[in-house]
């Protein structure tokens, strides 16, 4: 707060004090009073006046440029009113007292609507973990009775298995504790256990998989990234074209990073559809033509992949298929840590 | 030779039935628990092989039986449970399982892991030589031999005549081959499998053996 906003502010008071001022000076002289006695008059009338103020002044810039400073500060402004120091002057106080109500009042409500999230998430969680009970049983039932009748409901089984796990992470996703274990793990086996968890439809569309060329270890977390796979292969069965349907997993090291490129030879993604891939719900052309697109599945890869600090990128060209790019980094400390080691 | 014995404990009737009749086809002798109060006494008492073992039971924790059964056998553990993440991993091995397993699992799967465990905690040879109308077929060495003659298999073929001969004189549809290869981490499409076959087929003519693959249209191959 600077001097002269405050001047400014009680420039009304000031004024009608001077006005009342110069109309009893006028008086005085009228009444032929002497000069002295109304300079005296005067320093009376202003001098408490002026101290007054200027006090007011130093008290209130105090609390309410701690206040500013904080607001401008503070990682969470709404943390102010825990920080600021008690103002020991009336206003002061009460507007104090009015913040902390308010800050209380806001705390409770954003309490209450944490607990709800957490509670939702965690019934998601069980829920999950209880459909899956019955999901076993089905697909062990399914396994011990192999006909084409079952094979149908089996890749239907698997779809609906998806789903659910789609949820699971969907609500693991939005949350903010840490719910990933990181540790160095092998790409090729976190590929293979993906590839195995769609084998069904990919033996069925008749899909050649190659996955020779990936190599090399990251640390993260190898469920998570299996999930995010799985969604990338998810697609690629969905968008394939007519025959000759490949899918091809490959690695790629770089100075500070590995990377993991799925390819497909799909129909492709439009090149005006390509910006927004990655939106909550954005289905696109083809997911308007193909009808099955909800528009969370890659929404989804890119808030683990951003979560777990790992890049996705996705470049595609209709008629000729889409290649995704997970890139992991491979930490300094890592590398420090490996040489140590040795 | 002895069966090798599994026991399964799981709380949902379903599972327990459907694992045991699968488990039995593959030639092992399943013991089923169907009450929860004394898993680890009933563990010990039976002493298995091997036992499946599920999280989410009544009375005690899947985690803790683990523990205590630790604590007083070493007996083999194959935790199965639906909370697929790597805590859940990470503590299942801590208590002493020997593998994890997610629900639902692929069969093929399951069998390969609980084979895996048992050739790495018995000493006695999971059966390694596979004898079919004399042929033997060495699982481990990957070679075949009959009568005086021997040839080398590759990963393939050796999955797939393995396949096969367990399942001799059932038709085995493609895709079910296929299915196995690829639960054995061999992805391979459609012409891959035919070229394979062409492949074994051929090896298997060229030692002299007189039964051969065959391919009933539209339905899929079968070893007689």
């Amino acid at each position: 707060m600077k001097l002269t906003d405050y001047l400014r502010e009680r420039l009304v008071f000031l004024t009608v004090n001077l006005l009342l001022f110069s109309f009893l000076a006028t008086v005085m002289l009228v009444l032929k009073v002497r000069i002295i006695v109304i300079f005296v008059t005067f320093f009376i009338w202003f001098t408490p006046l002026i101290t007054y103020s200027l006090l007011q002044f130093c008290q209130q810039k105090s609390f309410l440029d701690e206040l500013t400073m904080l607001s401008e500060s503070l990682d969470q402004a709404y943390l102010l009113s825990e920080v600021v120091k008690k103002p020991d002057y009336l206003e002061g106080k009460l507007y104090y007292k009015a913040l902390k109500a308010a800050n209380r009042s806001m705390l409770e409500r954003v309490n209450e609507y944490q607990t709800a999230q957490k509670d939702y998430r965690e019934y998601v969680e069980t829920w999950v973990h209880e459909i899956k009970t019955p999901i076993a049983s089905a697909q062990l039932i399914i396994d011990n009775h192999k006909n084409e009748v079952t094979r149908g409901i089996n890749i239907e089984l698997k779809r609906i298995d998806n789903y659910v796990e789609q949820a699971l992470y969907y609500a693991k996703s939005n949350t903010v504790n840490e719910d990933y274990k990181i540790r160095e793990c092998a790409l090729a086996a976190i590929t293979k256990k993906a590839i195995s968890r769609n084998a069904q439809d990919l033996i069925r569309q008749n899909f050649s998989v190659d996955m020779s060329a990936v190599e090399g270890n990251v640390n993260t977390d190898p469920k998570w990234v299996e999930f995010i796979l799985n969604q990338i292969i998810g697609n690629a069965v969905k968008y394939c074209r007519e025959d000759a349907r490949k899918l091809v997993f490959s690695t790629k090291s770089e100075k500070n990073c590995r990377i993991l490129t799925i390819q497909d030879n799909g129909i492709g993604i439009p090149q005006k559809d390509l910006a927004k891939v990655f939106d909550k719900g954005y289905t696109g052309e083809n997911g308007r033509m193909f009808g099955k697109s909800t528009g969370i599945g890659l929404y989804l890869c890119k808030k683990l992949c951003d979560r777990l600090r790992i890049g996705i990128s996705l470049e595609s060209f209709p008629a000729k298929g889409t290649a995704v790019q997970l890139i992991f980094p491979i930490g300094d400390l890592n590398m420090i840590a490996k040489d140590f080691c040795k | 030779m002895n069966k090798f014995e599994i026991m399964i404990v799981d709380d949902t009737e379903t599972i327990r039935k459907e694992l045991a009749a699968f488990l039995e086809g593959s030639g092992y002798q399943v013991i089923v628990l169907d009450k929860f109060i004394n898993v680890v006494d009933e563990i010990l008492h039976k002493n298995p092989n091997l036992v499946i073992l599920d999280i989410n039971l009544p009375y005690a924790n899947g985690y803790n039986i683990c523990r205590e059964l630790r604590k007083q056998a070493d007996i083999p553990v194959l935790i199965v449970t639906s909370r697929n993440t790597e805590t859940d991993e990470l503590m299942s091995m801590n208590l002493g399982a020997d593998d994890f397993i997610a629900k639902p699992y692929n069969l093929h799967i399951l069998e390969a892991r609980i084979s895996a465990i048992l050739r790495r905690t018995k000493k006695t040879q999971i059966q390694e030589v596979i004898d079919y109308k004399g042929l033997s077929l060495n699982v481990l060495s990957g070679t075949i031999s009959y009568e005086e003659k021997s040839d080398i298999l590759t990963k393939n073929e050796l999955k797939m005549l393995s396949f096969l001969i367990q399942n001799q004189g059932k038709i085995v549809s493609r895709d079910d081959l296929m299915e196995y290869m690829w639960s054995s981490e061999l992805f391979m499409d459609d012409n891959t499998l035919s070229v394979n076959m062409t492949r074994l087929r051929k090896k298997l003519k060229q030692m002299g053996f007189p039964e051969t693959v065959e391919t009933r249209r539209g339905l899929g191959y079968l070893l007689p």
